[in-house]
């Protein structure tokens, strides 16, 4: 079976962002009324698997070991019906 | 003693690292990320660039690299040392092999500028006290926890600091070396400062040192 995924990927909070920081600023500026911005990233892919159980768990590894450095940043999982 | 300049795709201090070893005494020969046998060699250098596109993190793509299974096993078996410089040094904490990780520079933008390093590891670097080299970088912003600051400290494993943050650095580091000390990472550029024509010639004391270091700490054969 194969089954879809996105993962998205972002600061940890302690983490200082200047992207985040520089593009709320600039919303401001253009008057929008917003804060807390976070930037991150998405990624998404299909696993052939046998279950969505073991699909899970590879989705999991690439986001662990390559889409995200532990140092930085967390990550989120999410297997979408397509 | 024989040196070895690893290229992967998009790196783009490679001629002038390349120069810099030959400069400094060093056999040198370029060695592209697929290679795998490196053990012919006193010191591996990871020289600066881009290393893949810099996509995903900076770094995070060149630690897969065929070259880099080889570099771990370089290390393990204490046959030479190895250094990142710059963009050599983020794939090096991608890979788990120095602690710690690169974000933007705090200021947000790219930043290349001649700085002034206070060195702090004297055994290496053999009484020299400060160095003017060139910084390069998007993202030389070294993120590391206090608990490792405090062990790198004790270790005596910060090998420089900057005498002047530029770009957000845990307590101003600029390099590092592993637990060994076979290990060092550094985002200045010691190649950009090593011939007559350039500004500073203070590249040449960080080689030097290196290779000090190797014939004293490596089960090189003399």
């Amino acid at each position: 079976m194969k089954y879809d995924f996105v993962i998205h990927v972002k600061f940890a909070p302690n983490i200082f962002d200047p992207q985040a920081i520089t593009i709320e600023k600039n919303l401001k500026k253009m008057s929008y009324p917003v804060e807390n911005l976070k930037a991150g990233k998405v990624f998404e892919f299909s696993v052939q698997a046998e279950s969505k159980a073991l699909a899970f768990d590879i989705a999991k590894d690439v986001a662990k070991n390559v889409l995200s450095n532990p140092v930085l940043e967390v990550f989120e999982v999410e297997c979408v019906e397509r | 003693m024989r040196a070895a300049v690893v290229v992967f795709p998009g790196t783009n201090c490679d001629r002038e690292t390349f120069e810099a070893l030959k400069a400094s005494g060093l056999e040198t020969d370029y060695l592209w990320h697929n290679w795998t046998s490196i053990d012919v060699y006193d010191l591996v250098v990871l020289p600066g660039g881009f290393s893949y596109g810099d996509y995903l993190r900076p770094g995070a793509i060149a630690r897969f690299s065929p070259v880099m299974n080889s570099v771990e096993k370089y290390v393990e078996s204490g046959r030479g040392i190895l250094l990142g410089i710059c963009n050599g040094f983020q794939i090096l904490t991608e890979a788990g092999l120095l602690p710690g990780a690169f974000l933007r520079n705090e200021c947000g933008h790219f930043i290349c500028k001649m700085v002034d390093l206070e060195v702090k590891a004297h055994e290496v670097f053999a009484n020299v006290k400060r160095l003017k080299l060139y910084i390069a970088h998007s993202d030389g912003n070294y993120v590391v926890d206090e608990k490792t600051v405090e062990l790198l400290e004790d270790e005596k494993r910060i090998l420089f600091k900057y005498a002047e943050n530029p770009n957000g650095s845990s307590h101003s580091i600029a390099g590092v070396a592993n637990e060994n000390f076979c290990v060092f990472g550094m985002m200045p550029h010691p190649e950009r400062s090593t011939m007559p024509y350039h500004e500073s010639n203070d590249g040449l004391k960080v080689f030097s040192a290196m290779r000090r270091w190797i014939n004293a700490h490596t089960s090189r054969k003399a």
